[in-house]
């Protein structure tokens, strides 16, 4: 049986040991590491590339959205916080799961239980491989303003330079990411994300129509109706890699 | 406000008018006098008493506080009252000097007036009635200040009131709470001694909590044992990170000072300085006593500018309640010193 690697982020030593108590219930759950802080659980997450991530929100000079943040790949988070917090309900996509301090063993049985589901369905999930890039089912963390994502790299439509950032489609939202284009190209998954031109990378999964355009150019329509143009150069590529 | 004063300015007027009118108008009873000096005494009388009254009425609006009466407003009143009997007698001499260069009094009026109008009778009777004047203005004027201080009094008790609310609001912090009971739950595992001494604290600060919110001031060793309770909590959330340092005048115990004052300095300085540095600090709380002065200090590692993002309700509330309870005599102050921030509460020691 494959383990539920699993990371805790928090800081406080007791509440720690509290959380591992509950883990003794869960043979299937792995502690992988544990950390006091963000910038700990930074390096640690990043070395040990967790399935699970069990996340306090109130730490010592950076919270846990932060970390989320700072993350290239998300994995499966679950909020531990001693109050319901508006910081909770700031997320607006992709529902992640929290669990209110003291835990309620129960509770966390079934918030397991939900990991376990959302693992299952990431097929082949390569959370675990070495391989830096992201995969359709990685999550990543979008923090624009006051409010959060948690999105799928699989369910992006496409990426967009504005400035030194990128902005992001996704269903009807389009949120501000603070990573430039090409920061952001380096880690998408080769098979299906391709640049268009300078300004743009689409998700070749969310195409709609193409449209012959002149000057040997293209014209993709995405899903939700956003238009954008191939240049000369990388349609001869796209139409190559779609076999037009 | 102004309305109100612009009202009461007319009714001063009409009051003036109607009243020395009225009494000039006494004149015109008595037979022995001619209809000219009656109409000019009418006359003239009136002016000179509004004018007299009317001077003397600024002069006591502008150096009594009738909010704060002394014996030192009781002296001055009664210097400006005989100014006045002075100033009333000469006018009304001169007056008199007037009518008799321009129509002169009739034998049967000068006769009159040199059986009923000596020296001394004009004085007493010009002293009766500016005392009269007097008293029925400073009656007034203590009616409207009795209405007016208890409204006043009113609004201060329901702000106080209101005041003491919201600490108990801020107080009952869920966030500590829960965080705190989860830790004991942590801590059960390994130190159950611990832990049941942990319950009995957090116990304590919730029956303090709950049990102090009517309550305008209590002893300072009181407040302290709240404020080790609390710190007791907050140490086995941030173990080695917080250190705690006091340093309590023993003359400082007995006092009374407002419940919760410093057990929310406390909580600032934690929650806003120790519990945002990844290696901690030391918060140190201080008490000293000058002759005039109780000065509660509280300090924490770290800069105001971390602070910043909170509400700073707490700091309101403090500020609100001194200033309440102490009026002027109350100083709060906030202040970064060599990465350090201090909270200073100075309230008097009687």
């Amino acid at each position: 049986m494959k383990t539920i690697k699993t990371v805790i982020v928090e800081d406080s030593r007791l509440a720690r040991n509290e959380i591992k108590e509950l883990l003794k219930q869960h043979p299937d759950v792995e502690l992988v590491g544990e950390a006091e802080n963000v910038d700990n659980g930074f390096e640690l997450i990043n070395a040990t590339k967790p399935d699970l991530l069990l996340l306090d929100i109130n730490m010592p000079e950076k919270d846990g959205f932060e970390l989320l943040e700072m993350l290239d790949e998300v994995p499966i988070t679950v909020f531990t916080t001693a109050f319901d917090e508006y910081a909770i309900k700031s997320f607006e996509y992709n529902a992640l799961d929290y669990l209110l301090k003291p835990i309620n063993d129960k509770r966390f049985g079934q918030a397991i239980e939900k990991v376990k589901i959302k693992l299952d369905g990431t097929t082949g999930s390569s959370a675990t491989s070495s391989i830096e890039k992201l995969t359709n089912s990685s999550q990543i963390f979008i923090k624009d303003g006051e409010k959060c994502w948690l999105v799928k790299i699989g369910d992006i439509l496409l990426f967009e330079i504005v400035g030194n950032y990128s902005r992001v489609y996704f269903q009807d939202q389009k949120p501000m990411l603070y990573k430039s284009l090409n920061q952001v190209e380096e880690k998408l998954p080769e098979q299906n994300f391709f640049r268009v031109n300078r300004q743009q990378i689409i998700n070749m999964d969310h195409i709609k129509n193409v449209v012959p355009w002149f000057n040997g150019k293209l014209k993709l329509v995405m899903n939700n109706g956003e238009e954008v143009e191939v240049s000369r150069r990388q349609s001869y590529i796209f139409k190559d890699k779609m076999s037009l | 406000m102004d309305l109100k004063n612009k009202y009461s300015e007319l009714l001063f007027w009409v009051l003036q008018l109607v009243g020395w009118s009225m009494l000039s108008s006494v004149m015109f009873i008595i037979p022995e006098l001619s209809n000219t000096y009656k109409v000019y005494s009418f006359f003239t009388g009136t002016a000179v008493a509004i004018l007299v009254t009317s001077g003397y009425r600024y002069y006591l609006k502008q150096h009594i506080d009738f909010n704060s009466f002394n014996e030192k407003n009781l002296g001055k009143i009664f210097f400006s009252f005989i100014a006045c009997v002075a100033a009333y007698y000469l006018l009304f001499t001169f007056t008199d000097y007037f009518y008799e260069l321009i129509w002169q009094k009739t034998p049967l009026e000068k006769q009159w007036f040199h059986e009923n109008s000596s020296f001394l009778y004009s004085l007493v009777s010009t002293s009766i009635i500016l005392l009269g004047w007097t008293i029925i203005y400073l009656g007034i004027k203590f009616i409207i200040g009795i209405n007016k201080n208890k409204l006043e009094n009113l609004e201060l008790q329901s702000t106080l009131k209101e005041a003491q609310l919201n600490t108990l609001k801020g107080q009952v912090n869920p966030h500590f709470m829960f965080n705190s009971l989860n830790n004991i739950r942590g801590l059960m595992l390994e130190d159950v001694e611990k832990s049941r001494e942990m319950i009995t604290k957090l116990s304590e600060m919730l029956q303090y909590a709950l049990s102090k919110n009517t309550v305008d001031a209590i002893a300072l060793s009181e407040e302290l044992e709240m404020v080790d309770n609390y710190i007791a909590l907050a140490k086995i959330q941030m173990e080695d990170r917080l250190d705690y340092q006091k340093n309590i005048d023993p003359n400082s115990l007995s006092l009374q000072i407002p419940p919760m004052i410093i057990q929310l300095l406390v909580e600032n300085a934690a929650k806003h300085g120790i519990a945002n540095l990844k290696n901690g600090g030391v918060i140190g709380l201080t008490t000293s006593l000058t002759h005039e002065y109780l000065i509660i200090e509280v300090r924490n590692t770290g800069k105001l500018t971390m602070s910043e993002n909170s509400t700073k309700l707490g700091l309101k509330n403090i500020q609100q309640r001194l200033r309440l309870l102490y009026g002027a005599k109350a100083e709060f102050s906030l202040n970064e010193i060599e990465d350090q921030v201090v909270a200073i509460i100075k309230i008097p020691s009687l």
